[in-house]
């Protein structure tokens, strides 16, 4: 039933949907970034004037070659080799670590989906059940609790929890680290040592990015049960005497959990946007913090090349959100 | 006869239901005592900055109500004087991005066909990319700006959702049977729009307007704490960017009211532009009404 003809069309198309967004988001920036009327080279050059205490005729020759950056180009023959260069899977070249930036970022992403991965997981989870109780005691004294809670939490961005919980646990009570993805005593390898530091290392990041998450979850779920609650199939069900459980999962939550996935992918990238300043706070050896670096030392190689890779990450999780739809929405398996 | 019919509508469509909202009423007055500090506030108390490092993180007293920061300047002068900085900011990213939302949506909601495919493919492109990296790399390209065109470059990221909005609010008003008769009678797409339409879209542009500014604030102190735009030292997020990442006061023990106060008034702002967001929208669509 699953992989009907109907079924692989589906997929076909979304998957062609996915070259189609990816393609147009990044030409779509790359005419944005290339239309600013700031030079990169100018910035670069004033940053080796810094570093190498050079004349600025000189600094601006350096970083035009560190860029290879050819100002007589035009721009669509840049973009062409832009495009180029991507189907080859050579994203540029890290001008820091003197390394391909694919390199550079194989080693970071990891990290930031790992963070990530929880923190959706963790955050979907428990704010969807919150915003279900809710919406089933719509009115009482839990609703009014959960979803003051839940604005005063959706309120505040992650990076301001991260400093909050870095300052509390981190450098007050000292329970939580305050840097790095392990601790540094410990060998990295398949040990309890290292599993457990790295565990305890992404109690912060996670959190940080998880507690807005549950919040928004919480009020979304709230509000979408309280819609289908008021249908006329729920109060029939009601009126059968099916079991709260049997109600709540097979009648309530089936169709109130379709507006909500298609969040999903929008929160994955909301979230993917700001590890760079969770990252950031934690000193998180992931892909934001890479970032941060990068602009840090004029790295402009990898950051175009992290952000090509951010853009692919976001409409690749919306991808396989999309893919999770006929398995939970059989109009859309029989369309 | 037509403005005042106008200004009636404003306020029964627009200004009644926010003041009858509890959420939006406590956001209002929170966000009214921010403006009002960051319009007279600068007129009254002055700014002293003077590099003094024996006055370096002084605790909270009468002469320095939330204490002084690394280089011995009053906290409590600069969040005044970065508070005009810090809205001024978010209002015109707020504004230029619902300019923008309000005339794609308006044009996909209301002309259709090709057209309206295409905006709705580039509004759906615009919603994927994520905004906040995108700010990023297009800052550290550029430099340093003018603030408006700062604003400006941040809006491009923020429009795509409020575009979205607006638009399903005009599609579902143009089938409504008096467009139909503006339609029958010929009135001229013009017309239809600006005179038919847009007054009952109005509440939802503004809604989007408040849920931009709320995000335009995130997204502003965001990237200068991260030092990537750097205009005004006076900025929250750059207040928090030297409090956080440059002088280190978070490793500080007796440092903490430095951190704490410049993280407390952006959380309260924050808090405040969430909750008039909240009850704005929830002031247009009742059925979320929770408790009142």
């Amino acid at each position: 039933m699953f992989f009907s003809s109907q079924l692989r069309y589906y997929i076909a198309k979304r998957l062609a949907f996915l070259f189609a967004y990816i393609f147009c988001a990044l030409t779509l920036v790359f005419f944005i970034v290339n239309s600013m009327p700031g030079d990169p080279a100018y910035s670069l050059a004033v940053y080796y004037m810094q570093v190498y205490n050079l004349k600025f005729e000189d600094a601006l020759e350096m970083a035009r070659r560190a860029l290879g950056y050819d100002v007589l180009k035009p721009v669509h023959i840049r973009y062409v080799e832009y495009i180029l260069n991507l189907l080859r899977g050579n994203l540029g070249f890290s001008l820091f670590y003197k390394r391909p930036a694919i390199d550079v970022i194989a080693v970071s992403l990891p990290w930031t989906l790992f963070i990530l991965t929880l923190a959706t997981i963790l955050g979907y989870f428990m704010g969807t059940r919150l915003g279900v109780l809710a919406a089933y005691r719509r009115g009482s004294k839990s609703d009014v609790i959960i979803y003051a809670v839940s604005v005063v939490l959706l309120s505040l961005p992650p990076f301001i929890f991260a400093i909050i919980i870095l300052y509390s646990l981190g450098v007050g009570i000292r329970i939580l680290p305050i840097g790095g993805a392990y601790p540094v005593w410990t060998t990295p390898g398949f040990n309890f040592d290292f599993i457990v530091g790295i565990l305890w290392h992404a109690v912060g990041p996670v959190v940080a990015q998880a507690l807005a998450q549950l919040a928004g979850w919480s009020i979304g779920a709230r509000n979408v049960s309280v819609v289908v609650l008021a249908e006329d199939y729920v109060k029939y069900g009601v009126a059968r005497g099916l079991k709260k459980s049997t109600l709540r999962k097979k009648y309530v939550w089936r169709p109130a959990r379709l507006p909500i996935l298609t969040g999903l992918a929008l929160s994955f990238g909301y979230m993917l946007g700001g590890s760079t300043l969770v990252e950031s706070v934690f000193r998180y050896p992931g892909m934001g913090f890479q970032l941060a670096q990068a602009m840090a030392y004029r790295d402009f190689g990898l950051i175009m090349a992290i952000f090509t890779i951010i853009i692919f990450t976001v409409l690749s999780a919306s991808f396989i959100i999309e893919l999770l739809y006929p398995f939970l929405d059989p109009r859309v398996r029989t369309e | 006869m037509r403005m005042p019919l106008f200004l009636t509508m404003i306020y029964d469509e627009l200004i009644r239901p926010m003041l009858r909202n509890r959420k939006s009423l406590i956001g209002l007055s929170g966000l009214a005592v921010f403006v009002l500090v960051a319009v007279l506030g600068p007129c009254f108390i002055p700014l002293e900055l003077k590099t003094d490092f024996s006055r370096r993180f002084l605790p909270p007293s009468l002469r320095h109500p939330l204490g002084t920061d690394y280089f011995g300047n009053d906290i409590f002068q600069q969040i005044v004087h970065g508070a005009p900085v810090t809205l001024s900011l978010a209002a015109a990213i707020a504004l230029f991005a619902t300019m923008i939302a309000a005339i794609v949506g308006v044009a996909s909601g209301y002309v259709g066909g090709v057209v309206g495919r295409l905006l709705d493919a580039l509004t759906n492109l615009f919603l994927v990319i994520p905004s906040f990296p995108a700010m990023l790399v297009i800052f550290v390209m550029l430099g340093e700006t003018h603030w408006l065109v700062a604003s400006a470059l941040m809006a491009i990221w923020m429009w795509a959702g409020s575009a979205r909005n607006i638009k399903s609010a005009v599609y579902s008003v143009r089938s409504m049977a008096f467009v139909e008769a503006a339609e029958g009678l010929n009135l001229g797409s013009f017309h239809i729009v600006v005179k038919e339409i847009m007054p009952h879209v109005v509440p939802y542009v503004f809604a989007s307007f408040v849920s931009t500014f709320r995000g335009a604030i995130e997204a502003s102190i965001g990237l200068m704490f991260l030092g990537v735009l750097k205009y005004n030292p006076l900025h929250w997020g750059v207040m928090l960017n030297l409090a956080i990442f440059q002088t280190g006061a978070i490793y500080v023990p007796h440092a903490l009211h430095y951190p704490l106060s410049v993280i407390t008034f952006v959380a309260l702002l924050l808090l405040f532009t969430t909750l008039l967001s909240y009850g704005v929208e929830e002031a247009f669509r009742p059925e979320l009404r929770g408790y009142e």
